[in-house]
C-alpha cells in the first residue's frame, strides 16, 4: 500500500519518552507507537507495502484515505477577511516593554471621515463578493484613546451589515484604562475583548504604569470585573517575563477565580529596546512552556481556554497572523496594510506590508502588494518544512520571528511552540497523563524538541 | 433647548443591548422601552456621556444625513425622552469636551 508523496511530508513522528508520537494533522490522526511499530510503519511507507499488523494496518489505511487539503495561500480577488482599524497609535499607558513612538506617531488619530470611509468600503466589498459575515477588529496604541472612532464605526458597521444582510462581530485589544461608562459600553457592544492584564498588582503595576508613573492595576482590575459580567467574550492577555514565568500557574488561578474569562492568553515578552531599558527579559522558553502547561491544566479545570496561538493544533494555516490572509488594516493616515505592527518594524526586517491607501473616500489596492503579502507563508519558509507544527504556527510572526538558520536549529519561539504543541496533541488524544512525566525529564523533552526533522520518513535507525 | 446642556440617562433607567435593539427599564415604575435603529444609537451615545455637540456630527456620519437634518431629529427624540423621563438635562458641557482624546 503506497501513500501519496504529498501526504508523506505531512506525517510526523516525534519521540515522547520511550515512544513515538505519530502525528498526521491533515489526516486528523495521532497515535502513540512503540519503536517497533514506528519502524514498521516507516518501512511500509518507504516500500509501499502493506503493514500486516492489525492496529498498524488501520493506521496505514487511515493514512491512505483522503486527507484535508494541504493549506495553501489565498488566490484570486482580494476580499477583506476582516477590517482592522487602528484608531490611534497613541496610548494612555507607558508600559515598560512597549516600543518607543515618536510624538507625531502617538498624536495621530484617525479622522471620523476616514473611519466612515473605511467601514463603507469594507461593507461594499463584502456585498460585492457576496460574503455573509463581517468582522471589525480594533488595534492600537489604545483604541479607546480615540473613542469616537469606535462609536462611529460600531454603529455604522451595524447599520451597513443589516443593509447587506451580513452577520457582524467586533473584537478589540485594549489596556482597559477607561471610565466605567465606557467599560459598560464595551461589555455591551463588543463581542470579543482581549484585555491586557499581566497579573496581580505587583506585576501589573511594574509592567504597565500610567504615564504619570502611577500603576494602572486598580482601574484595569475594576474594569476587568465589569467586563467579566458583560456579554462580551473576555480574554485576558498576560505578558510573561523571566521574572514572572514561575508565577504563571498562580496567575491562572487568580484570573479564573476573579474574572471568569473565556480564555487566557500568555505571551512571552517580545524583547525590544524599551524592554531592555526597563530591565525586562523574555522568559526561558523551557520554563515558559513548562509553566504554560501547568497553567493550562488549571485553566482547563475551570473551563477556561488556555491560549498560546502558535501552539493551537486546531489551526490549519499558512500564515500565523493577518498577513497573507487578506485582512485590511487601516491606519490613521489611511494606509491599508496586511499587518498591525508599526511600519518601521516591518521595514527593519526588509518587509513592505502596505497593500494600498484609502484616500478621499476611495481605495487603491496594489495587486502586487497583495500577492507579496500572500507569498509570506510557510510554504516559503524552508526551516519549517520538516516540523510537525508547520500548519499550526506557520513559522510565527513574519516581523518578530526570524527563522533559525541553519534550519535544524530551533530558537526560543520554536522550542516553546513545539513543547506546547506536543502537549496539546497528547491532550487531544486523551494522553495528558503522560505530560508530567515527560516534562520532568529534561533529556526526554530535548529529544522531542531538538529532533532535526519530524518527518516519519526521515527517522534514522530506530533502536 | 440649550446646547450647553448635557442630557444623561435618568438614574432609574437600566438598559441592555439585545441583538439589534436596546431594552430600557425604569426600575421605579417598571415601564419599559425598546429602542431600535437611530434611537438606539442616540441612547448609546448619551449613555457614554457625550454632549449634544458631539452626538450630532457623529450621528450625521453614522446615518449619512446632513447635520441640520440630524439636529432636528435628535432634538425631537430628546424632547420626547425628556417628557417620558428616560433622560434628564443634568449639567453644562465642560470646556474642551469636544476633544475626544484620553490623555495620551
Amino acid at each position: 500500500m503506497s501513500v501519496p508523496r504529498e501526504s508523506e511530508t505531512n506525517i510526523f513522528a516525534i519521540p515522547i519518552l520511550d515512544k513515538f508520537l505519530l502525528y498526521a494533522p491533515l489526516h486528523n490522526l495521532a497515535a502513540l507507537l512503540d519503536q517497533t511499530a514506528t519502524r514498521l510503519l516507516r518501512d511500509s511507507l518507504l516500500s509501499g507495502e502493506t503493514v500486516a499488523e492489525e492496529c498498524l494496518g488501520e493506521i496505514s489505511l487511515a493514512l491512505n484515505e483522503d486527507a484535508e487539503p494541504t493549506p495553501s495561500p489565498i488566490q484570486g480577488d482580494f476580499v477583506p477577511s476582516f477590517l482592522g482599524l487602528l484608531p490611534t497609535r497613541g496610548c494612555n499607558l507607558a508600559c515598560r516593554y512597549c516600543g518607543f513612538l515618536t510624538a507625531e506617531e502617538s498624536a495621530r488619530v484617525m479622522s471620523l471621515e476616514m473611519a466612515q470611509n473605511a467601514v463603507n468600503w469594507y461593507m461594499d466589498e463584502l456585498e460585492l463578493a457576496g460574503v455573509s459575515h463581517a468582522e471589525v477588529h480594533y488595534f492600537g496604541g489604545e483604541p479607546f484613546c480615540a473613542e469616537q472612532v469606535l462609536d462611529l464605526t460600531v454603529h455604522l458597521a451595524r447599520i451597513r451589515a443589516e443593509e447587506i444582510g451580513c452577520s457582524l462581530r467586533f473584537e478589540v485589544a485594549t489596556n482597559g484604562v477607561f471610565d466605567e461608562e465606557r467599560c459598560h459600553w464595551a461589555a455591551d457592544n463588543i463581542d470579543t475583548i482581549v484585555l491586557s492584564l499581566d497579573g496581580p498588582a505587583d506585576i501589573h503595576d511594574f509592567h504597565r504604569p500610567c504615564k504619570d508613573g502611577q500603576g494602572s492595576y486598580k482601574t484595569v482590575e475594576h474594569n476587568a470585573r465589569i467586563l467579566s459580567q458583560g456579554s462580551a467574550d473576555l480574554f485576558l492577555r498576560a505578558c510573561v517575563t523571566s521574572q514572572t514565568v514561575g508565577r504563571m500557574p498562580e496567575i491562572a488561578t487568580w484570573f479564573c477565580e476573579g474574572f471568569h474569562p473565556k480564555g487566557v492568553c500568555f505571551e512571552p515578552l517580545q524583547p525590544s529596546t524599551q524592554s531592555r531599558i526597563g530591565q525586562l527579559e523574555p522568559p526561558d522558553p523551557w520554563d515558559f512552556a513548562r509553566n504554560f502547561v501547568k497553567a493550562a491544566w488549571i485553566l482547563e479545570s475551570y473551563g477556561v481556554e488556555p491560549v498560546y496561538a502558535a501552539g493551537d493544533i486546531h489551526a490549519r494555516q499558512v500564515s500565523f497572523c493577518p498577513v497573507g490572509k487578506d485582512a485590511a488594516i487601516v491606519s490613521p493616515d489611511g494606509t491599508i496594510s496586511a499587518c498591525y505592527l508599526l511600519r518601521r518594524d516591518w521595514e527593519a526586517k526588509g518587509l513592505d506590508l502596505r497593500l494600498g491607501r484609502l484616500e478621499d473616500g476611495s481605495v487603491q489596492l496594489r495587486a502586487d502588494a497583495v500577492d507579496s503579502a500572500r507569498s509570506l507563508n510557510v510554504h516559503n519558509k524552508p526551516s519549517c518544512a520538516h516540523c510537525f507544527c508547520k500548519w499550526h504556527c506557520a513559522g510565527g510572526c513574519h516581523v518578530n520571528h526570524t527563522l533559525p538558520d541553519p534550519p535544524d536549529i530551533y530558537d526560543r519561539l520554536c522550542i516553546q511552540t513545539r513543547i506546547i504543541g506536543l502537549r496539546n496533541v497528547l491532550k487531544e488524544m486523551g494522553q495528558d497523563y503522560l505530560v508530567p512525566e515527560w516534562l520532568q525529564d529534561r533529556e526526554a523533552v530535548e529529544r522531542s524538541v531538538y529532533q532535526a526533522s519530524d518527518l516519519l520518513l526521515d527517522l534514522g535507525e530506530i533502536q | 433647548m440649550s446646547r450647553r446642556l448635557i442630557y444623561t440617562c435618568a438614574p432609574s433607567i437600566i438598559w441592555v443591548r439585545d441583538a439589534d435593539q436596546m431594552l430600557l427599564v425604569d426600575q421605579e415604575t417598571k415601564q419599559s422601552w425598546s429602542l431600535r435603529g437611530v434611537s438606539a444609537v442616540i441612547w448609546d451615545l448619551l449613555a457614554v456621556g457625550y454632549s449634544h455637540q458631539r452626538i450630532v456630527p457623529l450621528l450625521s456620519l453614522i446615518i449619512s444625513l446632513p447635520i441640520e437634518e440630524v439636529e432636528q431629529s435628535f432634538t425631537k427624540v430628546l424632547e420626547k425622552w425628556l417628557d417620558e423621563g428616560i433622560v434628564q438635562a443634568s449639567r453644562e458641557a465642560k470646556d474642551g469636551e469636544l476633544d475626544h482624546q484620553c490623555g495620551m
